[in-house]
Order: C-alpha cells, then structure tokens, then sequence
C-alpha cells in the first residue's frame, strides 16, 4: 500500500520536473524569439509553435503536484470552522467527485487523441511542429495521473475518518 | 420555462452549494457540470471537452499566465518586491494608508502591462500580501486594495478585455483604448480617494510607517534607497508597459521579457541562485497549474450551461424589462454582472453580449460608451463574493492565514466604488467618448 503510495508520488515529481523545466524553457524561448524577431527580423515557424507545446505540460502536468502539495483553492469561510472530521468527510467528497470527473475526462478525450492519431495529425502550417497528436496525448495521460492523485487523497481522508471513529 | 431552463438555474445554485460547504473550486464547478449537463442534454455535448480543453492549455495569450507568474515569484523571492515596497512606503512617509496607496500605483503599471486577471491578482498578491500584513495592515483591507488593483488592468489599457470586446462590438480596438483611459484612471482615483479617507478615519486599519524607521535615514540616504530599490523595478514595469503600449510586443512577449528581466534583476542585487531559480519555477508550476485546473474545468461547467439554453433564459428575460433604453442598458448590465458570477468574462464576452447587442444597436445606443460600461462591468465581477475570480486566484497565493471571510469583507469598499464608478460613466458619457474624439481615432 505503502509502496504504491510512494511510487504515484514519485510520478507526480517526475511530471512536476518537467513541468518546471518547460517553465524556464518557455521564459527563455520566448524571450528569444521576440529578440530574434525584432532585433533580426528572424523567426522559425516550429520555434513559435514550440511556446504552446511547451504551456501544455505547465498546465497540465502540474495540476497534480499542485493538489499533492495543498495547493487547493477553495472558498473556506465554513470550512475554515468546521471540526477535523467534518473536513475530511469534505475533502474525502471532493476527493470521490474528483476521481469521477478525471474518469470522465480521460473517457472523452481518449477519442480525441486517437482520431489525431489516426491521422498522424501534425501542424497544419508549413514549417510547423509534427506528432500534435503527441501534445494531445498529454490530455488523457495527465488527467490519468490526476485520477491517481485523487484516488491517494480519498484513501488518506477515508483512513484518517476510519481512524478517528474507532 | 423549459425544464432545461430550471436545470441551468439548479446548476448554478448547485454550484454555489457545493462552493458554500468548502468543495475546492475546480471540482465543484466540474461537477455541477457534469450533473446538470447529464440530466439535461446527455453526453452529446461533452464531446467538446477534450477540444476545449486542448485550446486552454495551448492558448497563447495564457502563456502569460505562468511568464508573468515566474516574474511575480522572482521579484518575491529575491526581494525586490519587498524592497520596492518599503520604498514606496518611505515616500508616502507618514501618510497613513500610504502602502496601500503604493499598492494601487503599483496595481495600475502591472495591471497595465498584463491584463489578465489571473496573472495580476496573484503576482500582486505574492508580491505585497505578506509586507502588508507584517506592516500592521488589516488582512482584509489589504486583500480588498490587492484585489481591486489586481484587476484594474482589466480597464486599463492595454487589456485583453478591451481587445476582445472590440472585435465583438465592431470598433477599432485604438479607439476602446483611448476611451478607456479616463474611466480607468477615475476608477484607480477613487480606490486611491477611499484609502486616504480609510487612513484618516479608520488610521489602525492602514498603519503609517513607524516614524523612528523613517528618521532613521536623512534625506539624501533616503533618496538613494529609494532610487536604488525602485530604479530597476521601475525600469522593468515601463519597459514591460511601454513595448505593449507602443505595439512593439504583445502582451505574452512582453511577460516573457519581464521574466526574463526580473531574473537580471535579481543578479543586479546579488540574490540569484540556481536554488532560486529552481524554487521560483516549481512555485510558478503550482501557482500556473492551480488556475489552468479551474480553467479546465470550467469548460465542463461552460458546455452544460449553454447546452441547458442558459443563454436563452437570458434572452427571455429581456422582453419583460421596463424603462427604455436606459433600462435596457441597465438590464443588460445587471445580467452581465450576475452571469459574471459564474461565466469567464470570455464566455460572457462571446456568448451573453452578443445576444444584446442587436437590441441596443436598434436603439441607437453610442457602442463606445456602452463598450466600457460592459468592460467596468466585468471588471467588477473579477471582484464580487463568492465567486469572483480575482479573489479565487488572491486566495491561492496568499498566506494560510487570510481566510475566505476576511478576503470577502475587504473587497465590499472597492465593489462599492467599481459600482460607483459605473453609475457616473452611466450619467456621463463623454468620459468615456471624449479622448477618442479628441484624438481623432
């Protein structure tokens, strides 16, 4: 059990390293391209695409860690009083909803990368980058580990309430 | 009304329930979504999703998010913010409420040069949230200033709302820049007005700097200390500014530049690490995934709604309205304000203002005018409790310590003068039609 916690976390860093590579990434891709381009007038199609191929990691591998490491936004002018069990059974509940909705998710977009797929989808402009049906893969594969995340948080606060009412 | 119609309304209270009991954000509007959205229409719809989703997490405008996220953790974490901070306090010396005051001018020149809420409110946050609270400032005055400067760059030229709501009404998007200007600046006045007025009323509240710190330095120290914390910074804000202003960079080569100019920043003053460097990209990572994740599922919430006509319980609505015109105008800036409760301005952008543009244009209403009224409009329900972006996204960054309520009560004062500021753009147009006349656009 233990074993299978540690190695989820371990994936969640994972992702999480590459979200943070591709942030330093992106800043320095950027601003290189808007000194190419206005400094040289220079500027390559994929380098450009690349900025939002580099976005989709940020935002979607990150979410995970984000929730792993307490980053929850929630309106807690209630939550804030409620009693220790009472915020588990919440969190145990957003938890449950969150499994489901990442069930979901991955459900509607496994047919979305695979049509791509199917296609061998690359940019539609000349120059640009190929394998988009790649990037979209990122959609089901994050929202996978998502699910994981969520399935870990629901065990903690399921254990945490058993715990307290024996 | 159709039974979607009462569904939409069910989705909406549901997701308020949910929000109400501590449910995080994402996950309540998802699920509201998705319930309402299965009841009424079935999956049909969802099929959207993954497209939808794919355009957020590769728009390029919300490459800002993260780039102007990375600079608003650098400058925290190297300092500089704290730095530029004291300064500005230093400068208002024994003003009470001068901090706060600061806040607002600093709000203005990084609102200016980002215009996405997201973005602003929370490098706004990270940036004074925590030298206020230590200064002695009241949390929610505090979190209400931050807020509320956070999302002035929404009116304040250039913004992304202006952009969009120009190509929606069909007029040039120079001409919404210049007649947003004096209205954005009013609004700016009058937060600046209340904070003076706080200081003298209500001094315990906005706390001057202790005198003993200010007499610690005589004039000329005084002058180098200021220049020296707010030269750089300050350089950085007008070059971020000037080059979107100028039309040299759109505004996410311009975060990006910031970015990378705010780590310069931090080598100037010796602070740079590669530990820093490293730091400042995993909090910009949970900080930027923390707002895509609500983004994301917003979508869900966003499919169910149209798909349940909640638009069209809109348009219903306005065959009963009273008062001419004017009335309508009202109407239609009451409604915005309610759906911007729930909808991204975007959406609401997009999907609730066209369907009352053709009315108000068959009535000769001047477009300009009625441009910034909607933009005041969605500017202000960035800020309304409970679920105002601005104060999701204040909430995240903020330290554990400022709860919900306290957030809440801080930002009624400025929700009070946003409302204020519409009523007398309202009565006075050529606030708003007078600069692009004048210069001719």
């Amino acid at each position: 059990m233990l074993d299978w916690a540690d190695r989820l976390e371990g994936v969640v860093r994972a992702l999480a390293r590459i979200a943070t590579l591709a942030t330093l990434a992106l800043v320095l891709l950027v601003t290189a391209n808007v000194i190419a381009r206005y400094a040289f007038s220079a500027g390559t199609v994929w380098l450009q695409e690349l900025e939002w191929h580099l976005l989709a990691p940020i935002a979607l591998f990150g979410v995970a860690y984000a929730l792993a490491t307490g980053e929850h936004v929630r309106v807690d002018m209630l939550y804030e009083r409620f009693s220790p069990r009472l915020k588990d059974g919440v969190d145990l509940f957003a938890a449950l909803v969150g499994i489901v909705v990442c069930v979901l998710l991955v459900k509607y977009s496994v047919p979305y990368v695979l049509k791509s797929w199917s296609t061998l989808e690359g940019s539609p402009d000349p120059g640009g980058l190929e394998a988009r049906y790649a990037l979209k893969a990122l959609l089901p594969l994050s929202f996978t580990v998502l699910l994981l995340q969520f399935v870990a948080m629901a065990l903690r606060h399921a254990g945490r309430l058993r715990r307290a009412r024996t | 009304m159709t039974p979607n119609e009462w569904l939409a309304i069910a989705m909406l209270a549901s997701f308020f329930g949910l929000l109400i009991v501590g449910v995080p954000v994402a996950i309540g509007i998802a699920l509201a979504g998705f319930v309402f959205g299965y009841i009424g229409f079935g999956d049909l719809l969802f099929n959207l999703l993954p497209a939808r989703i794919y355009g957020v997490v590769t728009k390029y405008e919300f490459m800002a998010i993260p780039l102007f996220v990375f600079m608003g953790v650098m400058l925290e974490r190297s300092r500089v913010a704290e730095q530029m901070l004291e300064a500005a306090g230093l400068l208002a010396g024994g003003l009470r409420g001068g901090m706060g005051i600061a806040i607002v001018v600093v709000g203005v020149l990084l609102g200016a040069s980002t215009g996405i809420v997201g973005a602003t409110v929370v490098t706004m946050t990270l940036l004074t949230l925590p030298v206020l609270i230590r200064r002695g400032y009241s949390k929610s005055i505090a979190s209400g200033a931050i807020c509320a400067s956070g999302t002035l760059g929404q009116i304040i030229p250039p913004s992304l709302v202006l952009i969009l709501l120009a190509d929606i009404i069909g007029l040039s998007v120079g001409t919404l820049f210049a007649a947003a200007m004096v209205p954005g600046l009013v609004l700016a006045g009058l937060y600046v007005l209340f904070i003076i007025v706080l200081g003298m009323v209500r001094p315990e509240l906005v706390p001057p700097l202790p005198v003993e710190e200010r007499q610690r330095y005589s004039r000329g120290q005084l002058v180098a200390k200021v220049a020296w914390a707010l030269g750089p910074p300050l350089l950085l804000v007008v070059g971020v500014l000037g080059s979107i202003i100028g039309g040299l960079a759109a505004p996410t080569e311009a975060a990006a530049v910031g970015a990378s100019l705010s780590v310069l920043i931090a080598l100037l003053y010796g602070r740079l690490t590669p530990r820093l460097v490293v730091d400042v990209a995993d909090q910009t990572v949970r900080v930027s995934a923390m707002i895509f994740f609500i983004l994301i599922a917003a979508q869900v919430f966003s499919i169910a709604f149209r798909g349940l006509q909640g638009d069209r319980l809109v348009a219903d609505l306005f065959a009963f309205v009273p008062g001419g015109t004017e009335g309508t105008v009202l109407f239609m800036l009451l409604i915005l304000f309610v759906l911007g409760f729930f909808l991204e301005w975007i959406e609401i952008s997009y999907i609730a203002l066209p369907l009352f543009l053709p009315v108000l244009h068959a009535a000769g209403v001047d477009m300009v005018w009625l441009a910034i009224l909607v933009a005041l409009n969605l500017q202000t329900s960035f800020l309304t409790p409970p679920f105002g972006w601005a104060l999701f996204f204040l909430k995240g960054a903020a330290p554990p310590e400022v709860g919900t309520a306290a957030i809440y009560k801080g930002v009624l004062p400025f929700i009070a003068l946003q409302l204020a500021a519409i009523f007398i753009l309202f009565l006075y147009p050529p606030l708003a039609t007078w600069l692009p006349n004048a210069i001719g656009w």
